[in-house]
């Protein structure tokens, strides 16, 4: 399990992290979003034990990553430019590993070769976007890890390498229990990828949920009332954003379906109906809820 | 059991990191092994035949032109030509060293100059220390083993070719020795400045700017200070350690290898030791973030700032003042721009300008600071003069202007021929002779002092004064007084007043007697005497009594003025000139010997004789060598 107590992280007079805290629970799939300049990135490299917190704690199974080469032996991180050896090929980057990583499983190395279109003996600096990323991915599932720490891994992989990614993560998670954080944008790759999601923004937790819980927790309403009411009539609902057009009101409210419909009914609306929410729109309403200036934050 | 597993860890990733930097440096090993072979071994091997035939030559050429007495063995010859060989190889290999030295530095920390690559070293399940620690033992085994798989090649040659050691200042093996312990000085000096340094354009110019700017700030300082305080002089020789103490690449340049520089070997290992154990630290406490930074660590960047700002305010201070009369204008100037320059460079603009200028304060208040010391006399340094009775001997040397004609016999060699001291100097013990030098510097404090003070810099010509006091305690007092050039006019200072009593000094058979050998030697030393006038050379080899009183001869000529160049300018009633040879190894015999061999232990040699032309009828020498028939 990974345990954040306060994390803070400060780079001269910039706060990344702002005394973060919440716990990703082991065997999850944890999607990291967040606007840009949020801090995903530094929180990834300060659980790879790469930054030191300059307050706060970040513990893995009870232990912190900066400078634990036990620690680190059980995580292996792929940044946002994933960085080889110069002219290093996949087998040379391999033979690498190999010799840090001590669960490395060169059976599994040849296999993922095998799945994964790409050439042992090539230059790795030659090869495209995509394919250094497959390259990665490879060397990680390889050296069996119990954290996988992914950056913005979806960038430049095809519809069929994601597809193929999320295979071989699922497996290895449901196999080897294995911890996958991802930080990314994308958001529908996440949605249907990802158990528990947690969003950042400059520096600070907005909310850490399963994912499940979060899009059973919050629902679209759409409705027809002539005449419209007052705002004050919807109360107790927990709106997070409304829309008012004419006599169609369309409302993001927290709480349970049937307990929201009963309100919406009370009012004797012509028509309402509850829509289900994507990831994406739940990361809008709950952002504009915050506050948070939306033409700068989801991309 | 927890410490030791982790040590077993520590250990582990070590020798992983240092296999597999060592083979990821396995091409650099052997371009720098085949390219200091080419530079040694290889031409020996091809350039030795050739020395062994034209040494056999050169020794008949002695040989049969009967010169043989003089001429040196046919080893000599030999070992000659490959001390030459020595002269050429050893910088030639020294060079790559220092250039692979900064290359590999490059290539084995520059990862922790680079975001992404810091990504992948710092999550990588190995700690900073063995990370750091088996990089730095992959580099310099990368550096010292070609150095000495070519070295020992380069000397199964030699041996092989029977070349000895005869002429060679020190030994291949130990040139070796040096040459690593100064890579592995350079090479952790480039470790520490990788670990203070935010990009790898930094890291180079901060070796290049400390290397370079330490030595000169160093020599410009004691220039400065030379020119300021009487008798304050450098003996730049005997100062290499300080001159190069923080640039090993400086100092890998350096000749330096002999008896007395122990300290300088002891000093490198004690500074290879801080510097690596300071990387060590602050590699632990360098913050990952810092890379693409300018600097992980202020600190060098604040000294490098402050050298070279100080190297370009004093040098080009020095530089208008022999041109313009405008040290202070230079000094400002220079320093100004240098230090603008030199932010500009670190910070990549101007941003931070404003912000340093506080460091520049600094550098202002140190150099007036220092002036102000010097333009006062360096606290005492100055008007410091011995008691009398304090003093065991004084070394003096009061001008050349009573050269013996013919040159005399004034150098001092080891016994195998490396020189020991190129011209003796006089050596006082009485204590009536130690009273009149200090009454004579004392003279010449005065004049220095009532001529300007506080003092300012001033243009020397040629020694005016030279002491060195030995004292009782064991310790040392040394002054050289230089005559020099008045700061306003231009003109030399006269010291026509002290000339006199410089006179004196000169004139006491004490100091006649320590500035030649010929007073130091005795008849069994005496191998054969060459006599050269108008008829052409002759060779004689004199029994005991004749050496005997031949040495009498000019012992008495000497101290009686009569071969003085000065002397005999206006009285050139001859043209005789007799060469005294000497044997190879002559014991040291007297005290005044030994203090001019410094630590040798040895027995001395005085290759080349002692040469003295006899152009007065009336010296002893002249009447003995015609008593003798060897004018015939």
């Amino acid at each position: 399990m990974i345990e954040v107590k306060n994390l803070t992280k400060h780079f001269e007079d910039k706060t990344a992290l702002d005394k973060i805290s919440f716990h990703i629970p082991s065997g999850s799939l944890f999607g990291l979003v967040g606007s840009n300049g949020a801090g995903k990135s530094t929180f990834l490299r300060t659980l790879a034990g790469i930054y030191s917190p300059d307050g706060g704690q970040i513990l893995v199974d009870g232990a912190e990553p900066f400078e634990n080469s036990t620690v680190k032996s059980r995580l292996f991180f792929i940044s946002d430019f994933p960085y080889f050896i110069p002219q290093a090929t996949l087998a040379e980057m391999a033979d690498f590993y190999s010799r840090v990583y001590p669960n490395w499983n060169r059976k599994r190395y040849e296999e993922l070769c095998s799945v994964f279109p790409i050439g042992v003996k090539e230059k790795i600096s030659n090869m495209s976007k995509g394919m250094q990323r497959q390259a990665a991915l490879i060397c990680a599932f390889a050296a069996q890890p119990d954290y996988l720490l992914m950056d913005e891994i979806f960038d430049g992989l095809d519809p069929v390498m994601r597809q193929l990614l999320k295979r071989v993560v699922s497996s290895d998670v449901s196999e080897r229990g294995m911890t996958v954080l991802i930080a990314s944008h994308n958001l529908r790759e996440l949605e249907d990828f990802c158990d528990h999601i947690g969003l950042l923004h400059r520096g600070g937790v907005i909310f850490e949920r399963e994912l499940d819980e979060l899009k059973l927790g919050i629902n679209k309403v759409q409705a027809v009332l002539k005449p419209m009411p007052e705002l004050s009539a919807f109360a107790p609902l927990d709106i997070v954003k409304t829309e008012i057009r004419g006599s169609l009101i369309n409302l993001v409210v927290r709480g349970g379906k049937e307990e929201i419909m009963a309100k919406i009914n009370s009012l004797n609306p012509v028509f309402a109906e509850i829509l289900p929410l994507t990831l994406e729109e739940v990361f809008i309403s709950e952002m504009e809820a915050a506050g948070y200036d939306l033409e700068n934050i989801l991309k | 059991m927890t410490l030791k597993t982790s040590s077993n860890n520590t250990w582990k990733e070590f020798t992983q990191t240092y296999c597999w930097a060592l083979k990821k440096s396995r091409g650099m090993a052997a371009l720098l092994f085949l390219l200091t072979f080419m530079a040694d071994p290889m031409i020996l091997l091809l350039s030795a035949p050739g020395w062994l035939k034209d040494a056999a030559e050169e020794f008949n050429s002695f040989t049969e032109s009967g010169l043989q007495t003089a001429a040196l063995s046919l080893q000599q010859i030999i070992s000659s030509y490959y001390n030459s060989f020595l002269k050429v190889a050893i910088p030639f290999s020294t060079s790559l060293l220092l250039l692979f030295t900064l290359i590999l530095c490059i290539q084995l920390f520059s990862y922790m100059h680079n975001k992404r690559s810091v990504d992948l070293f710092h999550s990588l399940p190995v700690g900073r220390t063995p990370m750091l620690l088996g990089r730095w033992c992959a580099g310099l085994t990368v550096l010292f083993v070609p150095m000495i798989v070519n070295t020992g090649i380069a000397e199964i040659v030699r041996l092989s070719y029977g070349i000895t050691l005869e002429a060679v200042s020190a030994p291949p093996l130990l040139q070796m020795l040096w040459a690593l312990l100064i890579t592995m000085a350079s090479f952790t000096f480039c470790l520490f400045m990788a670990v203070c340094s935010g990009t790898t354009l930094d890291t180079i110019l901060s070796i290049l700017g400390v290397n370079a700017g330490y030595p000169v700030l160093i020599l410009l300082g004691m220039t400065i200070a030379t020119m300021i305080v009487p008798g304050l002089s450098f003996d730049y020789r005997s100062h290499l350690l300080i001159i190069t103490a923080l640039a090993p690449f400086s100092a890998i340049l350096v000749p330096v290898i002999t008896e007395a520089s122990a300290v300088f070997p002891i000093w490198w290992v004690v500074l290879t030791l801080l510097l690596l154990s300071a990387s060590t630290i602050l590699y632990q406490k360098r913050k990952s973030e810092s890379a693409e930074n300018n600097f992980a660590f202020p600190i060098p960047k604040i000294i490098i700032r402050f050298l070279l700002t100080a190297v370009g305010g004093i040098g080009f201070g020095l530089v208008l003042r022999s041109i313009a009369n405008g040290f202070l204008i230079g000094i400002v100037t220079g320093s100004v721009i240098t230090h603008i320059a030199v932010e500009a460079v670190y910070s990549r603009g101007f941003s931070h300008l404003k912000k340093s200028m506080k460091w520049y304060g600094v550098f202002a208040a140190v150099f007036v600071a220092f002036y102000g010391v010097l333009a006062t006399g360096l606290f005492g340094y100055d008007t410091k003069v011995p008691n009398a009775q304090d003093v065991a001997s004084v070394t003096v040397n009061a001008g050349d202007t009573d050269i013996i004609a013919g040159g005399g016999c004034r150098t001092i060699f080891s016994e195998k021929h490396r020189i020991l001291n190129s011209t003796i100097t006089p050596l006082l013990t009485d204590q009536k002779n130690i009273q009149a030098v200090i009454d004579t510097q004392k003279k010449v404090i005065e004049h220095y002092r009532s001529d300007s003070y506080p003092y300012q810099l001033r243009n020397t010509a040629s020694r005016l004064l030279t002491v060195t006091y030995h004292m009782k305690n064991g310790r040392s007092i040394h002054r050289d007084y230089q005559y020099y050039y008045n700061g306003n006019s231009g003109e030399l200072v006269s010291w026509e007043a002290y000339n006199q009593q410089l006179k004196a000094i000169t004139s006491i058979p004490e100091y006649i007697k320590g500035t030649d050998m010929i007073f130091h030697v005795s008849a069994s030393d005496v191998k054969s005497v060459d006599v050269t006038n108008s008829s052409g050379q002759n060779s004689f080899v004199p029994d005991e009594a004749a050496k005997q009183q031949l040495l009498d001869a000019l012992q008495q000529d000497i101290l009686n003025r009569k071969l003085d160049m000065s002397n005999t300018r206006q009285k050139e009633e001859s043209n005789i000139s007799i060469c005294v040879n000497f044997k190879d190894a002559i014991p040291v015999r007297d005290d005044f010997v030994k203090s001019q061999v410094g630590s040798y232990q040895g027995k001395i040699s005085l290759n080349g004789g002692g040469n003295y032309n006899i152009i007065r009828k009336d010296t002893v020498t002249y009447q003995l060598m015609q008593k003798m028939g060897w004018l015939n």
